[in-house]
């Protein structure tokens, strides 16, 4: 598969561009009607979805997707299934977790079943335009420093979906997304794109990045294959260890992991009430959620200590009052003041680490909806 | 000539130190349309450390500009054929 990109760039960088797309964008629209621009943060476990029209600031959609497929089984009854579907997407594969066949389409966020993401991204697409006339430009968010293989499987996925693409990585989006535009110009704002160290938790990966008024190159970046499906995995081989024939899927280990998840000391006894075999037996997780989760540090920190040691010696000190953990992996309870901690103790000056907070699922899908509203004609990939 | 010149630099230097401490109480005391004249020139206020800190050298570039960025490294590197 080609892509076309319309024309090199300028070499050097320019002011900040209007927010007015150019002519030639409305005269693109005029061929396919509207032009649609959508932010896409394409998760492992949940894909956000934000999507609007060219020239507007209105967000239309906005919509955090579960991202799994459910092929609906052989012999289903008629009415069984809403509207007979026979595929199912997001939450309302889950909830007919029994009569489908459920097929996540990533893994380690990128492309694993190749039909399947493009199964998915045709939904995306659907709910990006009901009506399928548009014209669909799309940045999409991808792990840092991912392959060319990983971003042409995604390329290849979103063919005949989305009309021009943009892939950039999630970290890097998540600064975006974060940064509050309408307090650039005040004194005391602290821009997180010009100076700050972004941790994203998500379902495949954990990707760190530094962010320092400039796009991050490779070595800006980190991407670590270990996030939210990897403790989950470790939670469930421990439980399966302790608690012989207990019987929990791995979606019920994941929402025992996102109400009681924590990093740090053992909080045991933390009590946590499953049913097995159609009885509610209440057992102790303390120090099973605890390692579990506490591996996640062991594997992020070396690299956010690597990425600050990178940093400019000028400008670490601001760098280190702006470390943000965002994506799922920020409401671990006790992330920011455990990673702080660590960093005090290790002598590093004054760290400071904050949560992203409520919003954390949307930064990256809001960072490349500001990505794709700012995006030049000659900027966008042609899906050919 | 050398020591008349250098008495009334020490003497120059001497009115100046004398004159930013008056100033401020000046600028206090006369009319403000005095001020408004841009007759007298108000002392700036000295930043923090801290504050300094805080407030970057430069602003960042524009979205389209990062963009551009990424598109030149993409163009000068590739990425990895691996996933």
């Amino acid at each position: 598969m080609t892509t076309g990109t319309l024309e090199k760039p300028s070499a050097s960088p320019t002011a900040s561009v209007p927010s007015q797309p150019p002519a030639t964008a409305e005269r693109a629209s005029a061929a396919k009607g509207k032009i649609i621009l959508v932010g896409f943060d394409l998760g492992t476990n949940k894909s956000c979805l934000l999507a609007g029209p060219v020239g507007s600031t209105d967000i239309t959609v906005s919509k955090v997707v579960p991202s799994v497929i459910g092929y609906v089984k052989d012999g289903i009854v008629d009415g069984i299934i809403a509207g007979n579907r026979s595929v199912l997407f997001g939450d309302d594969a889950l909830h007919s977790a029994l009569h489908v066949r459920l097929v996540a389409p990533l893994a380690q966020g990128i492309v694993a079943e190749p039909a399947a993401a493009r199964d998915f991204m045709q939904h995306i697409g659907s709910l990006a335009d009901p009506t399928g006339q548009a014209e669909i430009r799309a940045v999409v968010g991808v792990p840092a420093n991912a392959g060319e293989t990983a971003r042409e499987d995604i390329r290849r996925a979103a063919q005949g979906i989305f009309d021009r693409i943009l892939l950039i990585p999630e970290p890097f989006l998540a600064a975006l997304g974060f940064r509050d535009d309408a307090r650039i110009a005040q004194p005391n704002y602290i821009d997180p794109v010009v100076n700050s160290l972004f941790i994203d938790i998500g379902g495949g990966t954990s990707d760190l990045c530094l962010v320092q008024g400039c796009f991050p190159t490779r070595n800006d970046q980190i991407s670590i294959a270990f996030a939210g499906d990897a403790i989950d995995e470790l939670m469930q081989a421990e439980l399966d260890r302790t608690y012989p024939n207990n019987g929990l899927s791995r979606q019920k280990v994941r929402e025992i992991k996102e109400a009681h998840g924590y990093v740090g000391p053992s909080r045991k006894p933390l009590d946590v009430k499953v049913i097995m075999g159609g009885k509610a037996h209440t057992l102790e997780l303390g120090d099973v959620i605890g390692r579990a989760c506490n591996t996640l540090i062991d594997k992020i920190y070396p690299a956010l200590t690597t990425l600050i040691e990178r940093a400019g010696s000028d400008s670490v000190v601001t760098l280190m009052q702006n470390i943000v953990v965002t994506g799922g992996g920020s409401l671990l309870k006790g992330i920011d003041t455990l990673l702080q901690k660590k960093l005090t103790d290790d002598g590093y000056e004054t760290p400071k680490v904050r949560l992203a907070g409520q919003d954390y699922k949307r930064y990256v899908a809001i960072g490349a909806l500001k990505a794709a509203r700012a995006a030049r004609e000659n900027q966008w990939q042609v899906l050919l | 000539m050398a020591e008349l010149f250098a008495r009334e630099a020490e003497r120059v230097a001497d009115a100046r130190a004398v004159a930013e401490i008056l100033l401020p109480l000046l600028h206090e005391s006369l009319p403000s349309e005095v001020a408004r004249a841009g007759l007298i020139r108000p002392s700036r206020p000295v930043l923090s450390d801290a504050v300094t800190l805080r407030r970057p050298a430069a602003a960042a570039p524009g979205i389209a500009d990062f963009i551009d960025q990424m598109i030149e490294q993409e163009t000068a590197t590739p990425a990895a054929a691996g996933p």
